[in-house]
């Protein structure tokens, strides 16, 4: 049985789920943080390492994330597992040690993403604002996803 | 240690165990393949609605347990800090309210004889009294925002009498209604809201209107019977129609005119909520009456 490194495969899924969670009700002067507080860790493994982020998890995910956004069901699933065949055919021209380079891919990215968001539930000037924090943020979050994926690799 | 490292794993390359996987891991692996199947299985029961209206029932009451759990660390922790907080300043707030209950007693003295006089006036005038509102107060849990919904979660669902479209107050006005209902948690819409319109009034000018969320603190009024006689800084209360919240509530005060849109700047501190008390009126009964009395006529 590998039962430990299969639920270490499970970790980043579980690092969205915490993050998805914990980030909802985090404002900054009335602006919101999500969605792209949640894309951040969806691009981290997407670019890193995608087979630790399956279709079926994202699926789940994207239904918490409407149930506990009050959206319709279903559409963020959509998006969410839209965005793993754009990182799955995208990630060959990122290069891992080029840092800048992938965060410039998270800027577009999450702007196409959020581009796609807004279309879906007419999202305003809150979104943009919301991207705007993502993509600061962006560095501190991967600053923690980067060690725990240097120790699920250590430990798988 | 540097800041970010290239996520390289050291050693020989280990061959794959299994060169030939199975026709199912293959297709196992092909993304397109399972987002088409995901979406497939996922669309039927989308629109399959004996399925996903229970569905989506227990996905909401386990999703807020869950996040409930989650929060839990972080509200306990917030709450040692304000204790600590609210610690500091005691003796300096104690020192005050021994003064304003000075001087609200006095208040009150004024006001007995007032009171009374209202009582016979109303009974001279044959208003029926209502009788005091119950109510029941909650803890707000969280408040979930992505730029869209404006919602409360709080502690209280079927187990504890809450049901849906009752309305949720404070004491600086309206907070919103009951949207959605589980066992032991419900999801409360904010007046905020885009989905949001409740009838109010305002309290000089007497002019009934909806009030719309708009996503922001200034709401607008709408479907005013005469906008030129508003003024700005006029209250805005609640006018009572519609039967999911009383007559009289504050709401909020108009604000600015702007392009011809009422904004409503409202009374309630959104942010800074804790708890909130939920009126024990049962407004499904109140559309049933109404419902039953037109279909009489």
């Amino acid at each position: 049985m590998k039962l430990v490194p299969n639920f270490l495969k499970v970790l980043p899924l579980l690092s969205l789920f915490s993050i998805m969670m914990i980030g909802s009700s985090w404002h900054i002067a009335g602006f919101p943080l999500m969605p792209t507080l949640l894309l951040i860790p969806v691009y981290y493994w997407l670019v890193y390492h995608p087979s630790w982020l399956p279709q079926e998890g994202l699926f789940v995910i994207g239904l918490v994330y409407d149930v506990l956004m009050g959206h319709a069901l279903g559409v963020s699933s959509i998006l969410l597992m839209g965005s793993t065949i754009v990182g799955r055919y995208s990630r060959s021209s990122l290069r891992p040690d080029k840092f800048l380079l992938i965060w410039l891919g998270f800027v577009f990215f999450s702007g196409g993403y959020l581009l796609l968001y807004a279309l879906c539930f007419s999202g305003g000037i809150e979104l943009f604002v919301s991207w705007i924090f993502g993509v600061i943020l962006y560095p501190l979050v991967v600053l923690f996803l980067s060690h725990l994926h240097l120790w699920i690799q250590s430990h798988v | 240690m540097p800041l970010f490292l290239p996520h390289k794993k050291p050693g020989p390359i280990k061959p794959t165990p299994n060169p030939y996987p199975s026709r199912f891991q293959r297709w196992r692996q092909s993304v397109w393949l399972t987002f088409i199947f995901i979406l497939l299985l996922g669309g039927a029961v989308r629109f399959y609605k004996p399925l996903y209206d229970p569905l989506e029932q227990i996905l909401f009451e386990k999703v807020v347990f869950l996040q409930k759990s989650f929060l839990h660390p972080f509200y306990q922790t917030r709450i040692l800090l304000q204790s600590a907080q609210q610690l500091v300043y005691l003796k300096e707030k104690h020192a005050r309210l021994v003064l304003i209950n000075e001087d609200l007693k006095k208040e009150l003295q004024a006001l007995k004889p007032l009171s009374h006089e209202n009582k016979v006036l109303k009974q001279l005038l044959n208003i029926p009294v209502q009788d005091g509102l119950k109510y029941r107060t909650v803890r707000v849990l969280a408040s979930p925002y992505d730029g869209l919904h404006r919602f409360f979660l709080i502690e209280g669902g079927e187990k504890d009498g809450v049901i849906k479209d009752q309305a949720v107050v404070v004491e600086e006005g309206i907070v919103g209604r009951i949207e959605k209902v589980g066992k032991y948690l419900a999801r409360v819409l904010l007046i905020t809201d885009l989905n949001s319109r409740i009838p109010v009034m305002t309290t000089s000018s007497k002019q009934k209107a909806i009030l719309s969320g708009n996503g922001s603190f200034l709401s607008t009024l709408v479907y005013v019977n005469d906008i030129s006689k508003l003024q700005v800084g006029e209250k805005v209360v609640t006018s009572g129609l519609g039967g999911i919240f009383p007559a009289g509530f504050p709401v909020g005060v108009i604000d600015s005119f702007d392009h011809g849109k009422v904004k409503v700047r409202l009374y309630v501190p959104f942010q800074d909520i804790e708890w909130v008390q939920i009126l024990n009126l049962r407004p499904q009964e109140f559309h049933r009456e109404v419902s039953s009395a037109l279909e009489d006529k």
